[in-house]
């Protein structure tokens, strides 16, 4: 009975997600498609009527848009991408080959941004009014305010430009991961140092703390069993929704500092018309969303006995 | 029970208004009765605001709570009772202070220090504990923290106590989470935390204010079952004159930060001296009366640092004259455990 009740939610959740992925993909079909003959528009305004049809029979673009919508469908199913237009790949190669390299500075912001903006928000929320939370927090308004690449130029300028420490371009070594991995994580950084901040302030004032106080709790385990786990919960969907959105953030970074990413790929992509990898790398970043949505949902159970216990 | 005294052992001098301190409460206690009482409190008062301008939140509050005796604060909403309990128990916040002493079976409690010998049960049942701990947690943890008793033993005391707060499944209560059990369960578990560190005071601020009237009913009774069985000295806040006039060996009337009459319940109920403490009985529900109405007093509790300064109520009340609002009125014995600070207490 308890069984098939979490059985049937996990289905419903799971169920929602692959409906959530079929309508993104298909908005992204005709959105990408209503602008006309992609053949046209890929080739050069002057190219010969012959040089369109052909392009446009190898990539099976005369059939009607339907037929080509089903095509697409079922070939996503089968986690078929298709063929760049550029280059004749197979889509799915291209982005295996871009995704190490997102996954890496992805994976490096994000950590950067919970090593950072979570302790930081920490002690200013347990500092109200000190000296972090005057100015670090102060800064993290301003840091959050600005956009990304407005830091990337900015951090380029400094480190490369000026004090010639890092370099500003490529991925060869990890010193080239430096500054994009701080671009891309330190709008998150203070995003969570905000979060943080006003979660455990909020946590602080609850009467558990009070009565945990009362009962000559330490601090230190104040902070441990109580502050933490609470602030944990609520912190879960921030760092849920920075996962999710690492991919499209990877995109003006990587452009940045030339980073060899899928944000790049998909930058090249939008300017030479390859819709294939344009279409792939929408859906891409949109199940990652979905994924991370559901995950979150999932460790809610795992971390949040209220819920946890409200399922039996 | 054994009678209770007023504010103080010998009754308070009426001349009072020959100093600061007397006028406010009878000075001449502060050397008396420490070791008289369990709870000793003299001259308390808490000021908000460290530096620059401090307004009173509670003003001189003198009075003694006996062990296994129950005292009850009672006064409308913002009248400082939550904050005389954070006093008293050492956990005001940063920005407030107190001044005055505070005695525990003959001790002094220092200042900003959380008294181990002092227990608080609140009003929130289910928010006063971590939403993602279970009830074990919290009674090993406390056992270890005020008791040193740790591993087994802890369990098998923590299942003890759940027992003797009238937990029917003690052991599977251990493993459930707040949000699992009723507010009135909770409000028991809360019970249990606080007799877990064998505290002499108990403070008990609105503990019944958010459970239903059957619910209320068995948590007074579980209330005055550990004050027999604990000895313990009990401070009991609420709203509600009508719950304590059958529970209370004494009540404190509390307004403005100030306290304004103290007797026994009876005293309170059949004489009540202070207009407040009058207008409090009138507005209480009668029953059989005019369909239950409650007759609320026009106006509110002013608020620190506002509102009149000698007599607080002087706004509010209707035998208020031009004394009221010019001199502060002295506290007046009506019997030795009968007192009350209004001009017109001696009728
Ligand atoms: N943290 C605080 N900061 C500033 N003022 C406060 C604070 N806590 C209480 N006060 C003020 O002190 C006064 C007394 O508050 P307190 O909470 O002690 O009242 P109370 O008698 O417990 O009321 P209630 O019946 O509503 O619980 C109120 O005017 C309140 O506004
Ligand atoms: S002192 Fe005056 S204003 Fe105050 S309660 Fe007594 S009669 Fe009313
Ligand atoms: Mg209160």
């Amino acid at each position: 009975m308890m069984r098939s009740k979490l059985f049937s939610y996990i289905l419903r959740k799971v169920f929602r997600a692959v409906f959530t992925l079929l309508l993104l993909s298909t908005l992204v079909f005709f959105a990408l498609r209503l602008s006309g003959n992609p053949a046209r528009i890929l080739l050069s305004p002057d190219a010969p009527p012959e040089m369109v049809a052909a392009y446009a029979e190898r990539y099976g673009l005369n059939a009607p848009l339907a037929e080509q919508y089903v095509l697409y469908l079922r070939n996503l199913l089968s986690a078929d991408f298709g063929s760049s237009y550029i280059n004749s790949k197979p889509v799915a190669a291209i982005i295996i080959d871009r995704l190490p390299a997102t996954l890496e500075l992805g994976l490096s912001g994000i950590v950067l941004a919970i090593f950072i903006g979570i302790p930081l928000g920490l002690m200013a929320a347990l500092d109200r009014s000190g000296p972090i939370d005057k100015y670090a927090m102060t800064l993290a308004t301003l840091v959050y305010s600005v956009p990304s690449f407005f830091f990337g130029v900015l951090l380029m300028l400094l480190f490369s430009v000026a004090l010639r420490w890092l370099p500003s371009s490529g991925s060869d070594t990890w010193r080239n991961l430096i500054l994009p991995a701080m671009t891309l994580g330190i709008g998150n950084a203070a995003l969570l140092a905000r979060f943080t901040r006003s979660a455990v302030a909020e946590i602080m004032q609850q009467p558990y703390i009070l009565a945990a106080r009362a009962r000559g709790t330490p601090r230190s385990r104040i902070i441990v069993h109580y502050l933490l786990p609470n602030a944990g919960i609520a912190l879960l969907t921030v760092i849920g929704l920075m996962i999710g959105t690492t991919i499209v953030g990877a995109i003006v970074t990587e452009t940045v500092f030339a980073w060899p990413g899928l944000g790049s790929l998909f930058v090249s992509s939008v300017s030479s018309r390859d819709i294939p990898v344009v279409q792939a790398i929408v859906i891409l970043s949109a199940a990652t969303m979905v994924t991370t949505n559901l995950t979150v949902d999932f460790l809610y159970r795992v971390a949040d006995p209220r819920i946890r216990t409200a399922q039996r | 029970m054994s009678a209770s005294t007023g504010i103080c052992e010998s009754g308070v001098k009426l001349d009072s208004t020959e100093s600061q301190s007397s006028k406010d409460s009878p000075a001449h206690c502060a050397q008396k009765a420490v070791t008289a009482g369990s709870l000793s409190v003299r001259n308390l008062t808490v000021l908000l605001g460290k530096n620059g301008r401090s307004v009173p939140i509670v003003q001189s509050l003198s009075f003694d709570i006996k062990r296994a005796e129950m005292v009850a604060l009672v006064g409308e909403s913002g009248s400082g009772k939550s904050v005389t309990c954070r006093a008293i128990m050492g956990l005001l916040p940063g920005y407030m202070q107190r001044t005055g002493e505070l005695f525990l079976g003959g001790a002094e409690i220092p200042q900003g220090r959380v008294s181990a010998q002092t227990a608080m049960v609140f009003q929130d049942p289910v928010g006063t504990l971590n939403p993602v701990r279970t009830i074990g947690f919290h009674l090993k943890e406390v056992l270890s923290l005020r008791r040193s008793i740790r591993g087994a033993l802890a369990y098998a005391r923590a299942v003890e106590l759940l027992r003797q707060v009238g937990l029917r499944e003690p052991e599977r209560a251990m493993t459930l989470y707040p949000h699992q059990l009723s507010g009135g369960m909770n409000q028991r578990v809360g019970i249990a935390l606080a007799l877990a560190g064998n505290p002499s005071l108990l403070l008990a601020d609105e503990p019944t204010s958010s459970l239903d009237t059957t619910t209320q009913a068995q948590i007074m009774d579980l209330l005055a079952k550990v004050r027999e069985e604990a000895g313990l000295a009990i401070l009991f806040v609420t709203h509600d004159l009508g719950l304590v006039s059958q529970r209370a060996d004494r009540v404190i009337v509390m307004y403005g930060g100030q306290m304004v009459e103290s007797g026994t319940p009876r005293d309170l109920f059949e004489n009540p001296r202070h207009p407040y403490t009058a207008a409090l009985i009138a507005s209480l529900p009668r029953v059989g009366g005019e369909h239950g109405q409650l007759r609320s007093i026009p106006g509110k509790v002013p608020p620190p640092g506002e509102g009149p300064a000698f007599c607080r109520f002087a706004d509010r009340c209707s035998r208020a004259d031009e004394t009221c609002h010019a001199i502060a009125p002295p506290w007046i014995t009506i019997d030795p455990n009968h007192l009350a600070r209004c001009h017109h207490a001696a009728r």
